[in-house]
């Protein structure tokens, strides 16, 4: 496994936790639980830093070629 | 509603003109039935994704759950869903690709050669699936009642004959121009209405604040337990990687790369859908409607009472077309289960391709329509019910598809113990009236996961052909 993926892993599962702990239940921010933003803001980041990563390795592979 | 009748009427007919188009090219041969050729582009195959995951459960259920269980419980479950793709794409798009089959139970069978994992895999496949399917036709059938007029069981029968009939004549290609067009539609009208309502009302967090005065139960986790979160989060997050009409789209892919691009790409389309469902629609909804006696009705009757009769017609073209991209996709891999996985090899030795692929339309056919039958007695809450049939495959597949094709030391007997115990474990708990909605598997995954380390231990390693090649496919 590509060690990209593997701290893409890592960091997703990290926050994943920590996302799920009791404080970020109990915690409100703006009427919504804590856990509510977490949640919103691991739906747009997972896929954006999966998709950047992809673009930059795409990018490398094509200038190792050239 | 003669308007919104005909845009219906209009987009149904495109949809089967579409079907009968697509089989001229597609009847030939199994390639080109079950995985389009493997010509699939990047963008295409990414809408397709997106259109196929985004069923009417993400249109009707989405918002009927975060109405009726608060907006953190339904973004714990689809921010699973969003975190399944990039474990697809890490953990099983490039290795799948290159096996280059039609189905999972195409792998399974390979990886772990035996005649109950040549069974079993695609009996839960079909299990789930029509029950998946059941909650797509409920969709369909009260969004026609509502917005349309119809009555439902005639709305469930119509639009379930419309799909059976494009998916059967025309599998795959004929699912990914109809995907295209439906995902595109899906976008516009649920954009184009959040975006409405933010002109209207401020954006998403000016939204919440509103609405968690008015209704503060809408941004609280209070009202589920824990368990419950943590399953829905872990049951989308699993899934992924091994559901069936998502892991065909793998196959149809150009190429390895092409299908990791699309599965990101499908993803951060359907996040940004999801998330303007939930955080914007949902709210200002409830704060209209703060009493409705069926959750899943939100959507429609913020349409119904708050926009012009084009707006409603294009509204009730989306819902169905999201109903449609995921069933018909859920319709072919249920056949795909049945025709190639259970009766594949007999096909194969008896009866020419061309008469195999008619005997997939007669077997879409009856999925199809044993799922509209179900579907006349509709269950509540159509996200947590499919989901927890969802569940199942999960607890039973993502442990031996991830470990086949990452652990060398997965054997048969680790596979077959990981698929039954993982199974078995999550139904136990499922129908236990004690336990959390979504929580069981919380036990059945660790269940399958600890029955592969321990099982394989036990029995013969696996053979040097399976390991090679599946060392092959990371290469």
């Amino acid at each position: 496994m590509d060690s990209g993926d593997r701290w893409y892993l890592l960091a997703i599962t990290i926050f994943s936790v920590l996302a799920f702990m009791p404080w970020a239940r109990t915690v409100e921010v703006g009427g919504m639980a804590l856990f509510g933003w977490l949640m919103a803001i691991l739906m747009i980041f997972s896929p954006a830093i999966a998709l950047v990563q992809l673009f930059i390795r795409r990018k490398r592979g094509e200038n190792s070629g050239s | 509603m003669a308007l919104e009748r005909m845009l219906v009427i209009f987009y149904l007919l495109g949809c089967i003109a579409i079907g009968v188009l697509a089989s001229r090219k597609v009847l030939a041969s199994r390639d080109e039935y079950w995985v389009a050729g493997r010509r699939i582009g990047t963008w295409v195959n990414a809408m397709a994704i997106m259109a196929a995951l985004a069923s009417g459960g993400s249109i009707i259920g989405v918002m009927g759950l975060a109405y009726g269980r608060g907006v953190p419980y339904t973004l714990s479950l689809f921010a699973g869903a969003v975190l399944g793709f990039p474990l697809a794409s890490i953990l099983v798009a490039k290795p799948l690709r290159k096996f280059g089959k039609f189905t999972i139970t195409d792998f399974l069978t390979f990886r772990y050669p035996h005649v109950i994992v040549r069974y079993l895999v695609p009996i839960l496949i079909v299990v789930s699936f029509t029950v998946y399917i059941v909650a797509q036709m409920k969709a369909a059938g009260i969004t026609a009642q509502t917005l349309l007029g119809i009555p439902y069981q005639q709305a469930v029968t119509l639009s379930a004959v419309v799909f059976v009939l494009y998916v059967s004549i025309g599998g795959m290609l004929a699912i990914t121009w109809t995907d295209v067009i439906q995902g595109a539609l899906m976008l516009l009208v649920i954009l184009g209405t959040a975006f409405a309502m933010m002109m209207q009302n401020g954006t998403p967090i000016a939204i919440i604040a509103h609405a968690s005065v008015k209704v503060p139960e809408l941004g609280q986790v209070a009202n589920q337990p824990l368990a419950s979160y943590l399953g829905s989060f872990v049951i989308w997050a699993a899934a992924i990687p091994v559901i069936p009409h998502i892991v065909m789209r793998v196959f149809t892919a150009k190429d390895s790369e092409g299908a990791r691009l699309s599965l990101n790409i499908a993803m951060v389309m359907y996040s940004i859908m999801i998330l303007a469902a939930v955080m914007i629609i949902v709210p200002v909804g409830k704060m209209s409607f703060p009493n409705l006696q069926d959750a899943d009705q939100i959507f429609l009757e913020v349409m119904k009472n708050q926009f012009p009769p084009l707006v409603r017609g294009l509204a009730v073209a989306a819902v169905i077309a999201a109903v449609m991209s995921t069933t018909d996709a859920l319709l072919l891999a249920c056949s795909s289960a049945i025709s190639h996985d259970l009766l594949g090899g007999y096909l194969k030795e008896h009866v020419l391709e061309k008469t195999e692929n008619r005997i997939n339309i007669a077997i879409v056919w009856v999925v199809g329509i044993a799922a509209m039958i179900f579907a006349y007695s509709p269950p509540k809450l159509i996200t947590e019910f499919y989901s927890a049939a969802i569940g199942m495959l999960s607890a039973g597949l993502f442990v031996p598809v991830v470990a086949g094709l990452w652990w060398k030391k997965a054997n048969l007997f680790g596979g077959i113990a990981s698929i039954v115990i993982g199974v078995g474990t999550y139904l136990a708990v499922q129908f236990n009236p004690d336990a959390p909605p979504l929580a069981a598997i919380l036990y059945g995954l660790p269940a399958s996961a600890l029955a592969m380390v321990i099982f394989s231990q036990f029995g013969s390693i696996t053979s040097n052909d399976i390991q090679s090649t599946i060392e092959g496919l990371h290469r």
